[in-house]
């Protein structure tokens, strides 16, 4: 399969661990070769409406599927959530809640503020390695966007 | 009082208005006054009859039925102060009075060793108070049960993640022996990640709000059987489930009961060549049980008492698997519907699962 040139995907995770197995899942379906990684929900929301220069907005480089774990430091991930589907520019952009919680008011939250997909990260790794991936396939390959 | 001779000489009593000098005024004093006390001495034991029965759960129940009869039998003595204004039934009031005397007595007497317990009752503002320390300590299992479910899972993720890492880069290089501890570590991780998914969907139960409506639990129970048929196709088990009366219940939660009962009943007969479980109920003492039977491994009846704690398990994790939440999820589920599980089982010769549901909807 080839795949267009400008894949993309913002993953906002936290634990070093998890950006790594992700990154690896996604590699493995050759969906890595543009991932940028937010550390906190602070760096997330910088990276769309950050008041300083973002080396990756200037060039004008717009994710194509954010992966945002719900627990992260400074800002949360639900804070993000409400951010990015209540800014004109950024409501378009699909958000995949990819996080531990199983815990049903945190799927119900991040619906309710527009969420596209709910993934609870399992533990194990062939599980995780398949869920990412089939999110990123989806996002980045079949789901066509208002452009 | 004066005594009159009428005819005879045997000497009879005058009405209690004789005495008045059947002075109309003083008659309708006395009569309206003991009309009014006689009708506020029955109406008291009414209302107190009538809120005992509404309330059977308030304590000393039984104070509250002996205060109705001596407050009734005092209504009947000024009732009696009626008739004898013109029945001079002074032996028949006489001995209504001594009932009334021995129904005041008993009530102080039993009344007086009780205050001591009365005053220890908690207080509206006590249970108020309790309450809100409940509220509490379950916000905080809340807290807790999200902790476990976030935090606990992702060093699992990472343990079994990378283990898998180190199988998929460096596998040729290690021996058969590095390979075998690497898939010890993964097993071990995913054995856990299944404790700690149990664990929630336990602490989850007591969350949510119970749904109930009427149940054909035998209908449930052959979707069940048909489901764990289909995940074990090699097997051969017999299956009978007996007409089944209808339950009252959460339909997911109840689900889950037969879930696990059925699943273990094929775990535990897992070997058997005649495996056979049965699914049935028997009705009596104004109650259905429904059972569960199967003709397997069983138990001894010296650890029921264990059976349904968490994480408790009467067999090794190499003879059948579980994480030994099963039972516990069941025995809390029925309890939430006021229903009560039990077992009975004897070594290799089965085990059978019994539980009650209400047959009609919950008044609370």
């Amino acid at each position: 399969m080839s795949l267009p040139p400008e894949v993309e995907i913002l993953l906002v995770e936290d634990s070093a661990d998890d950006v790594e197995l992700t990154l690896r899942a996604l590699k493995a379906r050759n969906l890595a070769n543009q991932v940028f990684v937010a550390r906190d929900g602070a760096e997330a929301l910088e990276f769309f409406f950050g008041e300083h220069a973002h080396p990756l907005r200037e060039f004008g480089v717009t994710p194509r599927v954010i992966l945002l774990d719900l627990k992260l430091p400074k800002v949360d991930g639900l804070e993000v959530l409400k951010r990015l589907k209540s800014d004109e520019r950024t409501r378009s952009l699909p958000v995949v809640v990819l996080t531990s919680s199983r815990e049903e008011p945190d799927i119900a939250a991040a619906y309710r503020l527009g969420a596209n997909s709910y993934i609870v990260k399992p533990v194990d790794f062939e599980a995780f390695a398949r869920a990412v991936s089939e999110v990123g396939l989806y996002w980045l390959l079949l789901n066509e966007q208002p452009r | 009082m004066d005594v009159v001779t009428q005819g005879s000489s045997a000497p009879s009593f005058l009405p209690h208005g004789y005495c008045y000098l059947w002075n109309p005024a003083l008659l309708g004093l006395h009569l309206a006054s003991d009309s009014i006390i006689a009708l506020a001495y029955y109406s008291i034991p009414l209302g107190l009859v009538w809120f005992v029965r509404r309330r059977q759960d308030v304590p000393f129940n039984w104070m509250f039925w002996l205060f109705a009869l001596f407050i009734a039998g005092c209504g009947t003595t000024h009732v009696m102060e009626i008739w004898t204004l013109w029945h001079p039934s002074y032996w028949v009031a006489g001995v209504i009075k001594a009932g009334t005397a021995l129904a005041s007595i008993g009530t102080a007497a039993m009344m007086i060793p009780l205050l001591p317990r009365a005053v220890k009752l908690p207080s509206a503002e006590q249970l108020e108070f309790a309450n809100r320390e409940l509220t509490a300590v379950n916000r905080e299992l809340e807290t807790f049960s999200y902790s476990v479910s976030h935090d606990l899972r992702a060093p699992l993720r990472a343990v079994d993640g990378f283990a898998r890492a180190l199988a998929e880069d460096y596998g040729p290089t290690l021996d058969a022996e590095a390979q075998r501890l690497l898939g010890v570590i993964q097993t071990n991780a995913r054995r856990m990640g299944l404790l700690i998914d149990d664990l929630l969907s336990l602490s989850r139960l007591g969350r949510k709000s119970l749904e109930a409506e009427p149940l054909d639990l035998a209908g449930m129970a052959r979707a069940v059987v048909a489901e764990l048929a289909s995940a074990e196709p090699g097997r051969k088990v017999q299956v009978d489930i007996g007409p089944l009366p209808q339950a009252y219940g959460d339909r997911g939660l109840v689900h889950q009961v037969l879930v696990n009962l059925i699943g273990n009943a094929f775990k535990f007969t897992r070997g058997r060549p005649d495996a056979r479980v049965e699914i049935g109920a028997r009705t009596g003492d104004g109650e259905t049980e429904y059972y569960v039977r199967d003709n397997g491994a069983g138990f001894d009846m010296q650890y029921a008492k264990k059976l349904f704690g968490v994480f408790q398990r009467l067999h090794r994790a190499d003879e059948f698997d579980g994480t030994g939440v099963g039972l516990a999820l069941v025995q809390r589920i029925v309890h939430r519907h006021g229903g009560r599980v039990w077992a009975d089982a004897r070594v290799n010769q089965g085990a059978t699962f019994s539980f009650t549901l209400p047959s009609r909807r919950m008044s609370a």
